[in-house]
């Protein structure tokens, strides 16, 4: 690898294209050249950098768990130039992926213990990682409480596995709107993630809390979780900085001598309590 | 220098100042801009003939586009620009008070970017006989030199934008070369991308330019950028008239009227 | 290996030169151009340029190219063909009178591309070069060499260093295996060690500063308005970082071509706005203050505390090239003589 071009993409197949929300897509990727598919690993809560030959390269997180073997998957709203050109891509064309980058969940660590994930909008791909790599090990944790917030109902994302994740016994979740996104026939919450936390979290004993969202939906929901008793090290975000390389080179995503390519993504509030307000 | 001084700390202490941009003195023999809002602190300034920084360009940057009452030392160069930034509607939240010299050396202090306007009067942007000079020298070269003139010039450049930072009309709070949707500019530095930076530069200061020297005089490559500016403005002299500078005019390149003569616009 | 120390006249430094030239050799040596200096392929030893202090850019193109192309691709139909990057196409290159400074600057280079990852395009280009400076007997304000660990006749990062001593001779000092190699190869131009010393060559610039003493300093006034006020007059352009030997950030952005393109690597700076701009439109280092503060604290405590190397090389380049005379070394004065109430 020492001498190899890190900048090399792996060629993917889009294999599956999944309409998840207005402007909301889902991919699955399958890697073209077979020794790449078995070569590769993973790990809850990595990053890589998708491409659009001719467009260029973006960042966003491996949505799909790492005991989904043979595929990845990815998520992502159409806003800048290369997520629009992969918004046009179709089933069976070539993007290219990089990565894995940054450092992961650690979900060993957190055996035997309740886990309460709190995602808001476009937020739960990275969650979504996570949440399938514990269901799929469901044995090593105690109680999973899903809570999930969108702008309005059409902003749900991944609506198949929020039904599925309804109908398990071994999950409690928990859906929300913002007031004025229901429609006449919604059954879930409706209200802000912040003051649904409070009203729906489980006790904060034993618990490891994971919170994903708009950085505005973030400031509002840690006082809440403290409030209720998580201390800041049982508290777990992931930080989405500007990114060109992923590998600590380019100089964009450092928040103080933090590089969130190298160092993060994920982070505890206590790390984040320890940063500078450059994120 | 005392009335100088005289003037900052009343335009501070009476509140018609928040911020005055001025000048210090700088490395070695150089001046650069000073930002005072302490009346202590009006020691500092200096003006006189070395001061050449174009400040006008500082009252749009994002950092001080919500200070609403600054004083701007202004050069003849800097009081044109502050007049076509007016023109440009650049000013309308705010309250500028301007230093200028007089012909004496004295510093005069100027309220409002109108009483400036006709302060400078119709000023007619022309160029100095060596400046006109220069111009002569390029244009007698043939249509490939200037070609490889300009190849040559350009493939130094590096992109850094230092014309486009120092320039007080390059005041777009997103420039074409940031749009990327479609990209107009190819974002790094290449032969062919940096004539299509200059190029789109040219045309958007056709009618606009004041002839300050600040983009040139930013150029750490010491790129010749004045000699497109200075020709643009000649050419536009030739068949449209005068450029005057005044609050009133019309700036060519982007300025529609219904009865235009050229319909490719409709 | 061990510096060895060798006399090399006036007429026989051009031969090397001419020699190297008429080899076939890539050299880039300063030229000047547009009154200006700057580090370009030259032709003929008559090119190079001697009478100057600093070249406007620094050499770090030579291993880091303001573009250069990562990979090219093919689309046929849904399929993509990707190539890598020529490895075998860099060519051997020689930095010509580059200064102590200028060498010094690779320092930080090889620290950034090289902690964790290895960039392994930057690094063939730096296995392929090698660097013949000299000695400065002259300095200008700008110059903080020796404020940075370096000094007018440092050798860290050369591989050869030439040192001017007047009467047509020159102290040659050959510091690497690169060093060596170029000098067996013309072994005849050298002469043996005259044994002077060559400080009293040099030229002296005072020392006003410690890294050290900078690191805990600009830690300490994370929080404090000196980098506003400093960055008040900060236009928001890229020139200090693109001059700069330094400066590492770069952007990617691909360059197509009908069905095909390339991917490139383009040097960015920290500086300007849109660096760090995320597409919701929320921005983490939003005004120039912050953006200058990153730049001092990048090079004076990030990259000493992550790379253990500090990231300047105190050329003085930046303080040269500022259109508004922002100059680094008088800022970081500025800053070593804060007291801890003045936050």
């Amino acid at each position: 690898m020492c001498n190899s071009n890190i900048y090399m993409p792996y060629p993917m197949r889009v294999e599956k294209v999944t309409n998840e929300a207005p402007g909301v897509k889902t991919f699955r990727l399958n890697f073209i050249n077979a020794e790449d598919a078995q070569q590769f690993t993973f790990k809850a809560g990595q990053f890589g950098e998708y491409s659009v030959f001719g467009t260029g390269e973006s960042t966003f997180c491996i949505a799909s768990s790492p005991t989904r073997e043979g595929y990845i998957e990815c998520t992502f709203r159409q806003s800048g130039k290369v997520t629009s050109a992969l918004t046009n891509c179709e089933e069976g064309d070539t993007i290219g992926f990089r990565g894995p980058y940054g450092n992961i969940f650690p979900l060993d660590e957190w055996k035997g213990k309740n886990l309460l994930f709190i995602a808001g909008g476009i937020a739960l791909p990275p969650m979504r990682c996570v949440i399938w790599n514990a269901l799929d090990r469901r044995s090593d944790f105690k109680d999973v409480t899903i809570i999930y917030g969108a702008r309005s109902v059409n902003d749900l994302v991944y609506k198949h596995e929020l039904e599925e994740w309804k109908n398990r016994d071994d999950v409690k979740l928990v859906v929300t709107v913002d007031p004025g996104g229901e429609t006449p026939d919604w059954k879930g919450e409706v209200g802000f993630v912040p003051s649904v936390v409070e009203k729906t979290a489980p006790v904060a004993a034993n618990t490891i809390a994971i919170v994903c969202g708009p950085p505005v939906m973030i400031k509002y929901t840690f006082p809440v979780l403290e409030k209720l008793g998580f201390t800041d090290d049982t508290i777990y975000t992931t930080l989405e900085n500007r990114m060109k390389c992923g590998f600590g080179k380019c100089g964009r995503c450092n928040v103080g001598k933090v590089y969130v390519c190298k160092d993060g993504p994920v982070f505890t509030y206590k790390q984040l309590k320890e940063l500078p307000d450059e994120y | 220098m005392k009335r100088l001084h005289q003037i900052v700390s009343e335009l501070l202490a009476s509140g018609k100042a928040k911020l005055v941009i001025g000048y210090e003195k700088g490395t070695g023999e150089k001046r650069r801009p000073a930002f005072i809002s302490d009346a202590n602190e009006v020691e500092r300034l200096v003006f006189d003939s070395q001061c050449s920084h174009n400040l006008s360009v500082y009252l749009t940057k994002p950092e001080y586009k919500h200070v609403t009452e600054i004083a701007v030392f202004a050069t003849p160069q800097t009081m044109r620009a502050v007049v076509r930034l007016a023109g440009e509607n650049q000013f309308q939240d705010k309250k500028l008070s301007f230093i200028v010299m007089d012909q004496d050396q004295n510093a005069l202090l100027i309220e409002g970017a109108e009483v400036l306007a006709n302060h400078l009067g119709k000023e007619k942007i022309a160029l100095s006989s060596a400046q006109e000079e220069l111009l002569a020298k390029f244009e007698a070269m043939s249509r490939e030199e200037r070609f490889a003139y300009w190849k040559e010039q350009l493939s130094n450049c590096v992109k850094c934008y230092a014309c486009r930072a120092a320039c007080p009309m390059c005041y777009c709070t997103r420039c074409t070369v940031e749009v990327n949707q479609p990209q107009w500019i190819s974002v790094p530095s290449s032969l062919q991308g940096n004539f299509e930076y200059h190029i789109m530069r040219a045309m958007h200061m056709a009618g606009r330019c004041v002839d300050c020297g600040s983009c040139e005089a930013a150029c750490p490559l010491g790129l010749p950028l004045n000699i497109i500016t200075r020709r643009m403005i000649k050419d536009i002299e030739a068949s449209l008239g005068p450029d005057i500078v005044s609050m009133d005019t019309k700036s060519v390149l982007n300025t529609f009227q219904p009865n235009d003569k050229e319909n490719f616009i409709r | 290996m061990q510096t060895e120390n060798y006399t090399i006249t006036d007429s026989n430094l051009q031969q090397l030169l001419q020699a190297l030239l008429s080899s076939g050799q890539k050299v880039v040596a300063p030229v000047r151009a547009n009154n200006k200096v700057l580090f370009k392929e030259i032709k003929s030893a008559s090119e190079v340029c001697s009478d100057h202090v600093q070249t406007t850019l620094s050499a770090k193109h030579l291993a880091f190219p303001r573009t250069e192309v990562l990979l090219q691709y093919k689309k046929t139909g849904k399929e993509v063909t990707i190539n890598d990057f020529p490895f075998d196409a860099v060519p051997q290159t020689f930095l010509w009178g580059s200064r102590p400074c200028d060498a010094g600057g690779f320092a930080p280079l090889d620290g950034i591309f090289n902690w964790d990852s290895k960039d392994a395009i930057y690094n063939k280009r730096r296995e392929q070069l090698t660097i013949i400076s000299f000695s400065c007997t002259r300095h200008d304000d700008a110059c903080f060499c020796t404020s940075m660990g370096g000094g007018p006749g440092n050798t860290a990062g050369s591989d050869m260093l030439i040192t001017p001593a007047g009467n047509g001779t020159n102290i040659a000092e050959i510091i690497t295996d690169k060093g060596k190699a170029l000098f067996e190869n013309y072994t005849s131009l050298f002469e043996e060690a005259m044994g002077a010393d060559k400080e009293q060559y040099l030229t002296k610039i005072d020392k006003v500063f410690d890294t050290a003493e900078i690191k805990a300093k600009v830690e300490a006034f994370f929080e404090s308005k000196v980098w506003k006020e400093q960055s008040a007059r900060c236009m928001g352009c890229g020139a200090c970082a693109y001059v700069c030997p330094a400066c590492a950030c770069f952007d990617i952005q691909d360059d197509k071509h009908g069905s095909k393109g390339s991917r490139l690597r383009c040097w960015d700076s920290c500086g300007f706005q849109l660096f760090t701009l995320h597409t919701s439109g929320h921005n983490p280092r939003e005004t120039q203050a912050r953006r200058w503060r990153q730049r001092v604290m990048h090079k004076f405590s990030y990259m000493p505390d992550r790379i253990n190397v500090v990231g300047c090389s105190g050329c003085g380049r930046c303080s040269r090239a500022c259109p508004a005379d922002m100059n680094l070394a008088e800022h970081l004065e500025v800053i070593m003589k804060m007291e801890a109430e003045k936050i």
